[in-house]
This record gives C-alpha cells, sequence and structure tokens, in this order.
C-alpha cells in the first residue's frame, strides 16, 4: 500500500467512535499484510498523520551499533529523512527513553510552533522507534482523541515494524546461508576427491560448522611422487575458510613447482603475513612422499606433531620446529627426511585429538593411538572413515573442524 | 601514560584469565589492543588462564604484531601449565617473549 492507499483509508475524515474503528481496522489490515519494511514504515507514518490530522509527521528507528535515531520516513517534512538524531535530545529522544508518549503545546518546543505529539515504537517492552507528529501553531494542541489514537496506532504500528524488520532479517539470513552452503561447496571442491582408493594416502575433512578452518591435499607428479599438505587456520567460521582457501591454494600451486618443503613453507609464510588481519594464523604440515623409495620428507609450521606408527608398531611423533605461518616474516623452516617402511604416517588437526566425551574426556594422541591399533588390520583407504565412524558410534563429540591425512602402503588384512 | 614516554613508561599489565578463546576473544582483543595503544611494552598475565585456543593466541598474535609495528613490546608472563603446552607444541615461544613472572619480565626489560 502507498501513501495515498494510506490515504484515502478514511475517505471523509471525521471524529465519531465508528469512523474512528472503522479507521483503525483499514490500518490494521494493511500491516496484516505487508512484509515490505519501507512501505510498512510509510504507511504507519501517513495512517497516524491522516488519523490525527496533523499537518506532517517524521517516523524515526533506532540505529543500535550509532546509538542514534534515524528518521526513515518523513511527510511534510521530506527533509528530514535521513536525519540523525541523539536520543539524548529534545523530546524525540525524552519519548525514546521514557518508552512513553510525549506531547508538546504550540510555542513550547523551540524549533517547532505548532503543538507536538511523539509516540514510542516498541517491541517486548523495549523502545526502537518515535513516531512525530505536527500541527499549525493555529491549533494549539492535539486532543486527548487525538492522544488516544495515537497510542493505539503506534502500537499497531510497531508490531507492523518489527514483523516487517524480522521478515526482513530472515530473507537477508535465507540469503546468507544461500552464500556459505555455496562457498561450502566450492571449499569441498579445493579438496582431492574421494575415490582414488589405489593411491597410498587418503584423507577425510569434516567442518565443524558449513565451512572450513583446515584443509589437506594433494595430487601426483609425472614422477609419480606425491605431494601433501594438512592445514588448520586459527578460529572457526567464515574468516578461517577464506584464509584456508588461499593457503590451500599456496600449497597446490608451489607444490608443483618445488619439492622442497621448509621452502614451500617459507614462501606461503611471507605471502599469508603480508595480507593477514586480525592475527590469523595457519599451522601446516607440507611434505612430499616418493611411493617408489619409501621416503617421506616433511617440514611442520607449529602443527599438532604428525604420527609415524612404524612396522614394529611402535610410534614416532615430529614435534614443530618452527611456528605457525603468517606470524613472523622470514622464519625459516626445516625439512625433516624419515622411511615410511611399511609404516603409516598420520597428520591431523587438533580437532581429532580434541574429540570429547562427556565433559572431561579428549581423546588424546594416546587415545587415537589406542584406535588406530584396534584398526590396523584394515586397509588404510578404510581405516579413516572407521575410525570416525566408531567415534561417533561411541558418542563421542566433535569441537573443532577435523581434518586427518594418512600416507602409507596400509596393507591391511583386506590387501594380504 | 603517553606515547611520548613508550620506551621508559612502566609496563601495561593485562590480566587474562578463564577461557581465552572463541567466545571471549572480542573482549581478549579489545583489552590487548587498548593496552598496546597506551604506548608501553605490555605483559599479558596468563596465570589464571585456564584455557587458549587458536582464537585467543590471534588476539595475541594480532596485539605483539601491533605492538613491535609501533616500537613497543609485547610479553607472556606466569603462564598456566595448559596454556604452556599449547604454546610451545605449535612453538609460539619462539614468537613471544615468555618470563617466568612480572618481576622477571621487568628485569629482562619490559
Amino acid at each position: 500500500m502507498s501513501i495515498s492507499t494510506a490515504n484515502s483509508l478514511r475517505e471523509a475524515p471525521g471524529c465519531g467512535v465508528t469512523d474512528d474503528v472503522e479507521f483503525l481496522a483499514a490500518y490494521s489490515q494493511f500491516f496484516a499484510v505487508s512484509r515490505d519494511l519501507e512501505a510498512t514504515l510509510e504507511t504507519a507514518l501517513a495512517g497516524i498523520v491522516q488519523g490525527v490530522q496533523a499537518d506532517s509527521g517524521t517516523l524515526h528507528l533506532l540505529d543500535q551499533d550509532a546509538g542514534e535515531l534515524v528518521c526513515r520516513a518523513a511527510i511534510g517534512h521530506h527533509d528530514m529523512r535521513d536525519t540523525r538524531t541523539s536520543p539524548e535530545e529534545g523530546i524525540l529522544g525524552r519519548c525514546l527513553r521514557r518508552n512513553a508518549l510525549e506531547s508538546a503545546e504550540a510555542g513550547a518546543a523551540p524549533d517547532t510552533p505548532g503543538p507536538i505529539l511523539c509516540a514510542p515504537l516498541a517491541a517486548d517492552g523495549r523502545p526502537f522507534g518515535v513516531i512525530q507528529v505536527t500541527s499549525d501553531r493555529a491549533r494549539g494542541r492535539f486532543t486527548a482523541r487525538d492522544i488516544n489514537l495515537l497510542q493505539i496506532m503506534a502500537n499497531s504500528a510497531a508490531l507492523a515494524v518489527a514483523n516487517a524488520r524480522k521478515s526482513e532479517e530472515l530473507v537477508r539470513q535465507e540469503v546468507m546461508e544461500r552464500e556459505v552452503h555455496l562457498a561450502a561447496e566450492i571449499q569441498r571442491n579445493l579438496l582431492p576427491q574421494p575415490g582414488q582408493t589405489d593411491l597410498p594416502i587418503h584423507g577425510y575433512n569434516r567442518p565443524i560448522r558449513l565451512v572450513s578452518g583446515d584443509f589437506f591435499d594433494y595430487f601426483t607428479l609425472p614422477d609419480q611422487r606425491i605431494p601433501f599438505a594438512l592445514g588448520d587456520v586459527s578460529g572457526k567460521g567464515m574468516n578461517a575458510a577464506l584464509l584456508m582457501s588461499k593457503a590451500a591454494s599456496l600449497f597446490r600451486c608451489l607444490g608443483k613447482r618445488s619439492d622442497d618443503p621448509a621452502l614451500i613453507l617459507s614462501i606461503i609464510n611471507k605471502e599469508i603475513h603480508e595480507t593477514s588481519s586480525r592475527g590469523m594464523f595457519v599451522t601446516m604440515v607440507a611434505g612430499i612422499y616418493d611411493p617408489g623409495s619409501g621416503l617421506l620428507r616433511f617440514a611442520n609450521a607449529g602443527h599438532e606433531p604428525p604420527l609415524l606408527r612404524k612396522r614394529d608398531r611402535s610410534y614416532q611423533t615430529f614435534p614443530a620446529e618452527a611456528p605457525p605461518l603468517g606470524i613472523v616474516p622470514g622464519m625459516e623452516f626445516w625439512t625433516t627426511e624419515t622411511a615410511l617402511d611399511d609404516g603409516e604416517f598420520y597428520i591431523f588437526s587438533d580437532g581429532l585429538i580434541e574429540f570429547q566425551y562427556g565433559d572431561e574426556e579428549e581423546l588424546g594422541v594416546e587415545g587415537l593411538i589406542q584406535l588406530l591399533e584396534g584398526l590396523a588390520d584394515q586397509p588404510l583407504a578404510e581405516r579413516l572413515k572407521t575410525l570416525l565412524d566408531t567415534l561417533d558410534r561411541e558418542g563421542w563429540e566433535l569441537r573443532d573442524d577435523l581434518t586427518v591425512l594418512a600416507i602409507g602402503q596400509g596393507r591391511g588384512r583386506a590387501d594380504d | 601514560m603517553t606515547k611520548s614516554g613508550k620506551q621508559k613508561s612502566a609496563p601495561s599489565i593485562v590480566r587474562l584469565s578463564g577461557s581465552v578463546d572463541l567466545e571471549h576473544a572480542p573482549d581478549v582483543r579489545r583489552r590487548l589492543l587498548d593496552a598496546v595503544a597506551q604506548g608501553a611494552n605490555v605483559l599479558v598475565d596468563l596465570s589464571a588462564a585456564s584455557y587458549i585456543d587458536s582464537s585467543g593466541i590471534a588476539c595475541l598474535v594480532e596485539a605483539l604484531q601491533k605492538a613491535r609495528s609501533e616500537g613497543t613490546d609485547l610479553c607472556l608472563v606466569a603462564i598456566s601449565m595448559q596454556a604452556r603446552r599449547v604454546l610451545e607444541l605449535a612453538r609460539l615461544d619462539m614468537v613471544f617473549p615468555i618470563h617466568d613472572d612480572i618481576a622477571a619480565a621487568t628485569a629482562a626489560g619490559a
């Protein structure tokens, strides 16, 4: 409904009770169908100006962030639109602060010669705006009937504005949710796609939210060597996901051009530091595996120590020798070399060992090792899935993004 | 405390307690950056910080980077066991100056 439609709510203005009831019914009827905030604001004001037979009016909503009242609709004072008023000032501010109707007779307010009426717009008892109407000086004051009518109409308008705002918020949330789903899909496509079970490397990623701050990657070079990486960005959610995408892209690009993990990490460190914000950083293990020789070379930037399960079922950890990426430029990284020797190499984000059972118990590295030992008969390709299925089935709760990467020939019983 | 006295003025002390994590990061970040803005070195007392996660560490990193860009420094003092384990595992002891207590940090020139 437009203002002109609102103006025609009452074809012949009168002061009778029946007229008022019919007018209020038409006023409420519009709000029952409108979900458009701008139209609701315009109609709310137009109806009130007409109802109390005022000459002009303004509708102000509280900008919570700025702590100011912003004029969102105006009749007769078009230059007022978008102007800002402090809630500490004047009759407008008093009306909002007291959450109560305020009136001033003609000549009482410095800038307005005629009488003024202000009514708060409130939801759940909390004021979020003010409607102000004024008339010419000759009128002197608004009548008790005007005040009653304004009170009723402002309540009705407040409900309508609150509903329209909620409605707009829902639409915004839906758009946002669609975008996050799209971002999550693009992110999943950055990870190696499952299905290549013939490779001696397998990964798994499960975000705690829709998007992930973790990533893993691997690919096969023409000489059959396999560069690999697993990273974990500080924090969670979209900001972590965006930095994750950058770190993953840098690795994929550099991993094809250098077989020196320490050099790759030092370049990524510099790149991330140059553009990182809010102290965000990335812990990462990057390396290259040669299936021909069984030789594994990797570097660790502040990441959870990877685990090497040796042929004799003993485990070796490889703590980081340098801090995470993106914190200090010019940091030096070191490459560690080890032979896989029929063992298996596990790299994981802390989400795996921070799986929680009840209020206190965390899986921890020891718990992870116990689980891995129980699954040692399985081919490596299935082992990660079974590991996570087992944790889910036993009631362990995921607390953070989870990523795990396993390298090895994985000669479980099924392979024998 | 003014910027003009940043080399000589007494360090600002920020005491973080409880969980220094994603949930509390906005408050932790504001307190640390406010302390850095004072213009003196900042000592972050972590003796009562029972838990720290990567979001909490990011707040410390941002404050450290800001301090160093303005010619001051930020050090961690009296770190609880849990926080020490997390920081050392990630080799953040190579990034932050760490002292046993405020007296040791002050003696070291903080």
